[in-house]
């Protein structure tokens, strides 16, 4: 950031939350009348929460995190002061309103999510920021000993969501991606009907991906605009290339849509990575690839092959279009069709078919955050672990890449490389804009 | 003919020799052609794209991305293309166009990029673009260039730099990253041992170790994760006593709780012949901090390791260790601990109770059968939801088969437990014995093994079901009854109502023969309908009740017009009343019927309905339509106080559908509505429809 910006910014920070910006905004002391003594020590087991990222899904998330018992959050960050501002303020009021007397210490606000990972209090973090930073704080949040509940998709490279799950692991920390259809009661069932062979042996899957995005995603062509001073552009892009600003990829604070930086290859996969994070997600459920993958990745030729391919191993085909949104399996005997609003199968009478304790049961979770706080609490696996969210979000990396090089692609789901084609395999990782780094 | 033979095969030679020689002149000139022009296009692309800045339109990227493209399984045209984006990176094109064409180099980019891409390095304002290509161009060459510009650059270059050779893994690089890991910018040192750890070979492992003594503050903790890597690299590379000792110092070291744990579990892997040892230990000795960490590796440990040291453990553990621990030995399916999991489901701390009652799902056994029915039979809440969840769910071959052996001897409480987790379970086998018990003198037994038969029993059971329920005398129960039939029923692929409309007319019992006809009206069967018109002009009032009720929930509207005549022509009130109910009810299924013919159908049973529930039924059917008509006959009803809230309603739902309708008159109700209602939502709706009719 040019030094005159960061005059400009320390001056509208200075005026409008009251504080000087060195990057971080520090707890205030309210005198709240409503903090009553019994809530006014955290029991031991509340976990505390920091939020990074509170722009539209941040906030939705923080709403839903606030009204969940067992967690508490004591931190927000954001590089744009005014979403960051909204966010304390609703942790502030929601806090105070619930209390009836003692003090508060208030929610703490930083544009700079390493000085809310050096906080010791702070027990795990929601990391709900565009796609392209969210391997560098779940990286460092591991690090520094916090449990990680992070947006899908995991990340915008495959090499990414690797590293990810090296650090979760080596740091045995608690990692919830944000798929959050796994919680939905109607994905799991269509799973068990297809890993318990109710529609016979499993031929084929397809995925539709209907989405408001670009579905693979266009160089950022969008023109440089007047940067507003509360955003932290330079902080924005990270790691992402050198551009200037543009409102399209960070929107203020009163637009309520969802930002379109997800259309742009820097900062996202596209729709592939958008809604295809949470229906491949579900189709390699369903197949039983939890730790696996597809063997070879087929991209429209206008030939033979229509629809963007993939081939797993056991003979599986798997075929994407952007014109539905579901995830159809298809079996010698049956199908099972699901979104979130509907399972339906043939035969119809499979969709009040009980799984039998002696068949496979998957993973159970109704509810994400709940599923999060428990597997917090247990030292498990969450029912979206690190590894499912890379293994996800690698299918839709795939796809992108197989369409970028316009060719057939054979994927070693257990090197996690590509075989015999140099190019596919630069394309598993990127540069990232100095001084980050994973 | 041997010579014409021989004649034709000459000359055939000979074509197919001019042929041959035609298609390598061919195949030889082509691709340079086609080369040529794709270069031609290329060069005019990169014209173009020599002014392109931010805002421009992104075509001509775009074709030069696909022609880029169209060459990748061209080398010869690949290696042209690169050459002149090279020489575009060397022109005065603007920074956005060198922007995206150094990431197109970074996908075909060779050796031949690397020097003028190795130049933009000493540029700042370029360095980073050169980066994004040169880390993707593999090759000793590409390396050292980039360690070559090492040592002029500064500021975010060299952090941008350090960040590459790391990522690139450059062995060469370590004796020039060891120095800057001690250089007083900060930035510089932390990029340098972080690419250390990256690199991770015996080099860097000994400089992360000699910075790990002297390095303190900040910094002390890049030092640690890097030397964590290196230990790792140590482990992968077979060199585990070196990585162990690693993990032995920084676990046993006065280090932070996040470094502990991961050294932790360093030490378990390289010395996985007393990981056991090592968690059992941990668990006694280290703060309480690091044993979520010591038992989260119990997950990781092979199944056939021996855990009796641990198990032992766990009645010394902390509230939260014992969860964790059981929830480990949960996720194992670890059998072994069966006993101590049992044992902690009289643990004196309710959650402890909570995790050891899940964990028996996956760790339990046939013995467990009884304690988790007992336990679902006498708790509450979580408890009592475990208890279930894991009756559900444990597995073995034997399980079904005890639970059914269980089942005829088991206390009243116990027998429904049991008898739920037959449906939960889907053991079919189970049927003859919930057919006895659905004919136990206790009411809940009954009323639970209907709900299970509903499940578990097939077609061929529904005469055995049908005969209970026309034995049933308890209503409760034999609504069940009634349910679990039309489930069963409608297990039927076809003549789904054929076992009730056989019986029927030998059925005797008035409640019990209401029933069955209530069952008809919801298995919905074309068969069933002759059969409860009839009973409709029935003597036995009961009789025509049940029937007027079935008719009332089938599934399409064919039976609306019996129900509108019985709702005209009755004297018996509670007939008409229910009749006109049920009429309402499939006028509300959707049907090919027209709006103004359904309006004029809800207009006719207003003028029936003489009760204001009926009337209320009505305007919420209008609600449903989408014509003009429809809200103005609706907003007639918004000056009788009586049904006022319930013509707002559906007014606004109306208004709300209407498309193409006449907007001031729309205007004009919803004005009304916003002066009159009471409801606060309503009014806020309201707002937004007239702000959308603006």
């Amino acid at each position: 950031m040019k030094k005159a910006d960061n005059l400009n910014r320390r001056h509208f920070l200075k005026k409008t939350l009251g504080i000087t910006a060195a990057a971080s905004v520090f707890p205030s002391i309210i005198p709240s009348t409503a903090w009553s003594a019994a809530d006014n020590v955290l029991p031991a087991n509340r976990i505390t929460l920091g939020f990074i990222g509170v722009g539209k899904q941040g906030g939705g998330l923080l709403r839903g995190f606030l009204n969940t018992p067992g967690f508490h959050v004591v931190a927000v960050c954001d590089v744009d002061d005014l979403k960051l501002k909204g966010a304390k303020d609703r942790v502030e009021n929601f806090y105070t309103g619930k209390r009836s007397e003692g003090s508060y210490t208030g929610c703490a606000a930083y544009n700079d999510f390493r000085e809310l990972l050096a906080r010791k209090d702070i027990d795990a973090v929601v990391i709900a920021t565009p796609d392209h930073w969210h391997a560098i704080p779940v990286i460092m949040a591991a690090r520094a000993g916090k449990d990680i509940y992070c947006e899908k998709p995991l990340s915008l490279t495959i090499a990414e969501a690797r590293a990810m799950v090296n650090e979760v692991r080596r740091y045995e920390r608690v990692f919830q991606t944000g798929s959050m259809q796994r919680s939905d009661s109607k994905f799991r069932l269509a799973c068990e009907l297809v890993q318990n062979g109710y529609i016979g042996e499993l031929k084929n899957v397809r995925v539709g991906i209907q989405t408001g995005f670009i579905p693979h995603p266009v160089v950022c062509d969008l023109p440089g605009e007047e940067k507003p001073l509360e955003l932290d552009w330079d902080m924005w892009l990270g790691p992402a290339p050198e551009r200037p600003y543009n409102s399209i990829l960070a929107p203020p604070v009163s637009y309520n849509g969802w930002p379109h930086w997800r259309d742009y290859i820097d900062y996202s996969g596209g729709g592939m990575t958008d809604w295809g994070a949470h229906h491949f997600d579900i189709a390699q459920w369903g197949m039983g690839m939890d730790h696996s993958g597809p063997v070879e990745i087929l991209p429209p030729d206008g030939k033979e092959i229509v629809l963007l391919t993939y081939r797993y191993a056991s003979g599986v085909i798997l075929t994407t279009d952007f014109d539905s949104n579901h995830i159809l399996f298809t079996g010698s005997k049956g199908t099972v069709d699901v979104n979130r609003q509907y399972i339906r199968t043939t035969p119809e009478k499979l969709v009040t078919q009980k799984i039998g304790a002696n068949e496979i049961h998957l993973y159970e979770s109704n509810n994400h955050t709940l599923d999060w706080l428990q597997a917090i609490y247990n030292r498990s696996k969450p029912v979206s672990d690190v590894e499912i969210g890379c293994r996800s979000v690698t299918v839709c990396h795939l796809g992108n890449i197989a369409v970028q090089l316009d060719r057939p692609l054979k994927w070693d789901p257990l090197k996690e490389e590509f075989k015999n084609d140099e190019e596919a395999n630069r394309l598993l990782s990127r540069y990232k804009r100095s001084p980050w780094r994973i | 003919m041997s010579h014409l033979k021989k004649v034709f095969s000459v000359a055939a030679l000979a074509v197919t020799i001019i042929m041959i020689a035609n298609f390598s002149f061919v195949k030889a000139y082509m691709p340079e052609n086609s080369n040529d022009e794709t270069i031609s296009q290329l060069i005019e692309r990169l014209t173009e794209i020599k002014n392109y800045d931010y805002g421009s339109s992104r075509e001509s990227l775009t074709q030069l991305s696909d022609l880029i493209r169209s060459s990748l399984d061209n080398p010869e045209l690949k290696g042209l293309i690169e050459k002149e984006m090279l020489n575009f990176l060397n022109s005065d094109a603007l920074f956005a166009g060198k922007q995206f064409v150094c990431q197109q180099i970074s996908i075909i980019g060779t050796d031949k990029s690397v020097p003028t891409l190795a130049k933009m390095l000493t540029d700042e304002k370029t360095a980073d673009i050169a980066l994004y290509a040169l880390e993707r161009i593999p090759g000793s060459f590409a390396d050292e260039a980039i360690l070559k510009a090492l040592a002029k650059a500064k500021g975010k270059t060299k952090i941008g730099i350090i960040n590459t050779l790391g990522q690139k893994k450059v062995v060469k690089s370590v004796k020039n990253l060891g120095k800057l890991v001690y250089d007083p910018d900060p930035a510089v040192a932390e990029a340098a041992i972080a690419a250390l750890g990256k690199i991770g070979n015996d080099n860097a492992t000994d400089i992360l170790a000699g910075a790990k003594d002297k390095i303190s503050g900040n910094l002390r903790h890049y030092v640690l994760d890097a030397y964590l890597k290196c230990a790792d690299k140590l482990a992968a590379r077979d060199k585990t006593a070196q990585a162990n000792s690693i993990f032995q110092s920084l676990y046993k070291g006065n280090e932070s709780i996040p470094v502990r744990a991961a050294a932790l579990r360093g030490l378990v892997q390289t010395n996985k012949q007393n990981a056991v040892d090592i968690i059992l230990n941990s668990l006694k000795s280290d703060p309480p901090e690091l044993h979520p960490a010591a038992i989260g590796l119990i997950r990781e440990l092979s199944q056939n390791t021996d855990l009796q040291p641990v198990i032992v453990e766990l009645p010394n553990l902390s509230i939260q260790g014992k969860i964790q621990l059981i929830s480990a030995f949960s996720d194992r399916g670890e059998l072994s601990a069966r006993s101590a999991v049992v044992a902690a489901v009289t643990d004196n701390e309710q959650p402890v109770r909570v995790a050891a009652l899940k964990a028996l799902a996956n760790v339990g056994n046939d013995s467990d059968i009884a304690l988790l029915t007992k336990i679902a039979a006498e708790t509450k809440a979580d408890e009592q939801e475990a208890a279930r969840v894991s009756l559900n769910l444990l597995h073995g071959a034997s399980i079904d088969r005890n639970i059914i052996a269980q089942i005829p001897d088991a206390e009243t409480d116990n027998k429904v437990e049991l008898i739920r987790s037959v449906a939960e379970r889907n053991i079919v086998a189970a049927t003859n014995t919930l057919l006895k018990t659905a004919a136990d003198p206790e009411r809940s037994v009954r009323r639970e093994s209907y709900k299970s038969l509903a499940v578990i029993a097939g077609p061929e059971s529904i005469n055995d079901i049908i005969q209970l329920l026309i034995r049933e005398e308890n209503n409760t129960i034999r609504n069940e009854a009634e349910i679990t039939v039309v489930a069963i029923a409608q297990k039927s692929e076809d003549n789904q109502a054929k076992p009730v409309l056989d019986i029927l007319p030998s059925v005797d019992n008035i409640e019990a023969k209401s029933s069955l006809l209530e069952v008809l009206g919801k298995i919905g069967d074309k068969n069933c309908l002759p059969v409860l018109k009839q009973i409709l002009n029935s003597d036995n009032a009961d009789l025509k009740l049940a029937a007027i009720s079935a008719l009332s929930n089938w599934p399409d509207a064919e039976p609306a017009h019996d129900l509108l005549n019985i709702a005209k022509n009755s004297v018996d009130e509670t007939q008409r009343i229910l009749a006109l109910r049920g009429y309402i009810g499939l006028l509300k299924i959707e049907s090919d019927r027209s709006d103004a013919e359904s309006l004029k159908l809800y207009q006719e049973a207003m003028t029936l309905a003489t009760e204001l529930n009926e009337k209320r039924l009505v305007l919420s059917g209008m609600a449903n339509l989408k014509s003009m008509a429809a809200l103005e006959a609706t907003a007639m009803y918004l000056d009788d106080p009586n049904l006022q809230p319930e013509a707002e309603v559906a007014a606004v739902s109306l208004a709300g559908h209407i498309e193409n309708g006449d907007t001031a008159k729309i205007r004009e109700i919803l004005i009304k509505i916003t002066n009159i209602t009471e409801n606060t939502p309503l009014r806020d709706r309201v707002d937004r429809l007239l702000e959308r009719l603006k």
